[in-house]
């Protein structure tokens, strides 16, 4: 499947509930790591040197934090939490830059709590 | 009497019964700006995951609420629709609550049913009624709020797959001397 197949997959209304019905962040975390759509996207941002994949779907976490506005909506907030999850799970150093600009966007509610779960690890990793 | 206008902060500190002060969320100086959603995005998950619902022959009662005010199904029961709270401090709640786990032959309205997924609860709901003709759980009828998503009144196996199963039902009720 082609990175821009599971940018459309991964930002429809269908994938979006399936985590905005959790009262949980645990419960969310666990439900990415079964999911079987964001396992192969992490298998295809694994593949190749370059990581042009992984550069592509931080380009898109920002592109769909451009679609918040202050009033709060937060139309793609599962969807950044998904890039944002696998970003983590391949990269944790581009995650760590993707959660920051998740952090300055502000205004979302799974994928701050993600960016807030990141950044929080990397600072106990490095105490 | 004056009545003071709405204060919807909801950093400020919500009680168990016990006085434990309930953890809310950490990040406050974020959740200022997240305290609402968009009544348009609410209304067209629900949809969504109504669609859904319909599609695997399940439909719900009704819904209840589509309010743009982020509080979860813990929030609504132990926080008046307040507060987002946590599912992992179900349980602990439940016990500075004062409740008490009954089995589905004794639950009445007003009582909770707890889903669990994996032995971790999931959510939890506001028993509404109860046919006791029957005896099996499509029988009760509760009210539970979906995440982010609508307050909606359901036959209790009407949810979401990702709930799992009501497996528990909690009671605060002090029994009196006529059972």
């Amino acid at each position: 499947m082609s990175l821009d197949r599971f940018f459309q997959k991964i930002e429809t209304i269908e994938f979006q509930v399936q985590y905005s019905i959790f009262s949980g962040f645990n419960l969310v975390l666990s439900a990415m790591a079964e999911d079987e759509l964001l396992r192969h996207l992490m298998e295809l941002l694994a593949q190749g040197d370059d990581k042009q994949y992984i550069r592509d779907v931080a380009e898109r976490i920002e592109l769909l934090l451009q679609e918040y506005d202050i009033d709060g909506d937060m139309p793609f907030d599962e969807s950044v939490a998904a890039y944002l999850y696998c970003l983590w799970k391949v990269d944790p150093a581009a995650a760590l830059e993707a959660s920051e600009t998740v952090l300055d966007a502000g205004g979302q509610w799974w994928s701050v709590q993600l960016a807030m779960h990141i950044l929080r690890l990397a600072e106990a990793e490095t105490a | 009497m004056t009545l003071l206008p709405f204060d919807d902060d909801p950093r400020k500190p919500v009680f168990a019964r016990s006085g434990w002060e309930i953890p809310l969320l950490e990040f406050s100086q974020l959740i200022e700006q997240s305290r609402w959603q968009d009544e348009f995005f609410v209304r067209n998950r629900t949809d969504s995951l109504l669609r859904a619902l319909e599609g695997k022959g399940k439909r719900i009662t009704d819904i209840r609420s589509m309010s743009d005010y982020m509080y979860n199904c813990v929030g609504m029961i132990f926080a008046s629709r307040r507060a987002w709270i946590e599912t992992n401090h179900l349980y602990e709640l439940l016990r500075q609550d004062g409740y008490h786990k009954v089995t589905e032959r004794d639950i009445v309205r007003g009582d909770l049913v707890v889903y669990t997924n994996d032995e971790v609860p999931t959510h939890v709901g506001l028993i509404m009624s109860i046919r006791r003709d029957g005896s099996h759980l499509d029988n009760l009828t509760v009210l539970s709020k979906w995440g982010k998503d609508a307050e909606i009144l359901h036959a209790v196996n009407v949810i979401p797959e990702m709930y799992g199963k009501p497996t528990e039902f909690w009671s605060e009720r002090v029994r009196n001397v006529f059972g």
